[in-house]
């Protein structure tokens, strides 16, 4: 269950559908700062901009979904992978790319990310981790289902593989965040 | 490639399988928990942490969603039918330039006295009409989707009218001034002009060429049960008798064959009880044309207008005259053929 997000969804969503704006802001705001840490994760310069658009989707939508909570889970979170890779797409169109000043300090860090982890223990700096030690399928994999409460299934649809992928890519993951955290905690501790 | 570097990197924690899915789902995990095991479940806690509060949704945004969920009426608009609407849009468009083309085609012929009385009233009536129309539609910069469509269910309306009914039944409520009878005719002061005899007295009974040529500006013909019969029959047999003859499609002959096999006849027997006309069988004919409510009167004194109906031999007509037949004995005929 989603922070925010009560129990009986079914209601929930019919009074947001009929635009509600409590039940809109107990559906929406459950979900956003995960969709917003996914985002981030994904495409970090631009996370607000995506998660935006995303949320335009979302309401222009709202009122033709139908399913359960995690259907709309799954349904946000696919809308936001698809912007995401639209960006990309556009992004890869463009020869040079606008960067701002944050984006040169971060490069010239020589913090290990795995010790901003321990020191801080912020959520976007867990993000950063997960994208800054797993390959980019594994991330992916890793986030969607921890951000957005999916399950191998739901994943699986999302990115447009094999349930089985899924999980293969999952436990890849997990095992390589075990042993590089455990790693570091250890020396850190 | 590189994902099998991992599990070759990978090997001094390893996560149990029974373990994964509650570790991604947030569950406690159950069984003997190994340290790697405990360091990703610290991690993934804090990534279900609650917002901070500049990861929460501002007012505004919300807001801004709220109106956006209600500004957008769930409409049930079938792929196929989505498709359909330009589809539609502009074949209700090439309509209206047709009918407009159409109409100010006939309202140029009207203008240089190509077309008889009646049908230079009905295109005048039309294209005035229409243009009208279409310059409501371009009154506000853009097309009126309901102008336009007002245009298009007019035409229809006028295409679909049953040629047994005048079209200044239409006219009537349209335009009542275009309906005022030409010189031809001048209908008594006391006479209380009808539907009908707004018909009559345009110089012109409400026949079937009358009404369809006033819509589509098609050639309709003579009619071959009229006055036009005998000349028609003339021509025909004539036509028949000869070694070129004439086009046997053409419209005036359709409507004697249409009328002989109406009758049950074949056009030669249709053609033997015909007799040429004369002003009394005229009037005769055009008293038994005009509807039962035609009002008498008094002092009938009109001129026939030359050619009206398209008929070779109908010239002859005064409707005034004619009119009189019912009601009054009055009334002389001038007809000018």
């Amino acid at each position: 269950m989603i922070d925010g997000v009560a129990d009986d969804f079914t209601v929930i969503l019919a009074a947001a559908q009929a635009g509600d704006e409590r039940a809109v802001a107990q559906l929406f705001t459950g979900i956003h700062p995960r969709l917003r840490r996914f985002m981030w994760s994904a495409e970090p310069r631009f996370a607000d901009d995506l998660t935006g658009e995303v949320w335009e989707a979302v309401a222009r939508g709202l009122r033709s979904f139908d399913g359960g909570e995690s259907d709309l889970r799954a349904w946000i979170f696919t809308i936001a992978r698809r912007r995401i890779v639209e960006h990309r797409r556009r992004a890869a169109r463009r020869k040079t790319e606008p960067v701002d000043d944050g984006f040169f300090v971060q490069m010239v860090s020589n913090e290990e990310p795995e010790r901003v982890v321990v020191e801080t223990m912020a959520a976007t700096d867990i993000v950063e981790l997960v994208r800054t030690l797993l390959s980019a399928d594994q991330a992916e994999v890793v986030l969607l289902r921890v951000l957005g409460d999916l399950d191998a299934a739901q994943v699986a649809a999302i990115v447009g593989r094999s349930e089985n992928w899924v999980r293969v890519t999952q436990h890849r993951a997990l095992r390589k965040l075990a042993d590089r955290v455990t790693a570091k905690m250890g020396v850190t501790r | 490639m590189s994902e099998e570097r991992d599990l070759d990197d990978v090997h001094h924690y390893l996560v149990p399988e029974s373990q994964v899915d509650d570790l991604l789902a947030g569950r406690e995990v159950a069984g003997e928990v190994s340290e790697g095991v405990t360091n990703i479940s610290e991690l993934f806690a804090v990534l279900r942490q609650p917002p901070d509060v500049d990861e929460q949704m501002s007012a505004a945004a919300l807001q801004c969603l709220v109106s956006m969920v209600g500004a957008h009426p769930d409409v049930d608009v079938s792929p196929r039918r989505a498709e359909m609407q330009p589809r539609i849009r502009k074949t209700k468009v090439t309509a209206l330039a047709v009918a407009l083309t159409l109409c100010t085609a006939g309202a140029a012929a009207a203008a240089t006295g190509n077309l008889p009385g009646p049908l230079n009233w009905a295109n005048s009536s039309g294209t005035t009409h229409v243009v009208a129309n279409a310059a409501d539609a371009k009154a506000d910069g853009s097309p009126s989707v309901t102008g336009l469509d007002n245009a298009l269910d007019r035409i229809t309306d006028a295409k679909t009218v049953p040629a047994t009914t005048s079209r200044s039944t239409i006219a009537s409520t349209t335009n009542p001034a275009t309906t005022k009878p030409s010189a031809t005719t001048k209908p008594s002061a006391t006479t209380e002009p009808s539907t009908s005899t707004l018909a009559s007295a345009t110089g012109h009974p409400p026949t079937t060429a009358d009404a369809s040529a006033t819509q589509t500006a098609q050639p309709v013909g003579p009619d071959a049960t009229g006055p036009a019969k005998h000349g028609l029959c003339n021509a025909y047999l004539e036509s028949l008798a000869k070694v070129h003859p004439k086009n046997p499609d053409a419209i005036a002959f359709r409507n004697l064959i249409a009328a002989a096999t109406a009758a049950g006849q074949t056009v030669e027997q249709f053609c033997a009880t015909t007799t040429p006309p004369t002003t009394t069988t005229t009037t005769t004919l055009q008293a038994t044309t005009l509807p039962a409510t035609s009002q008498p009167r008094a002092n009938g004194n009109g001129n026939g207008g030359a050619g009206s109906g398209g008929g070779a031999s109908n010239g002859a007509h005064d409707n005034g005259g004619s009119a009189s037949a019912t009601g009054s004995s009055n009334g002389q005929g001038h007809g000018k053929p």
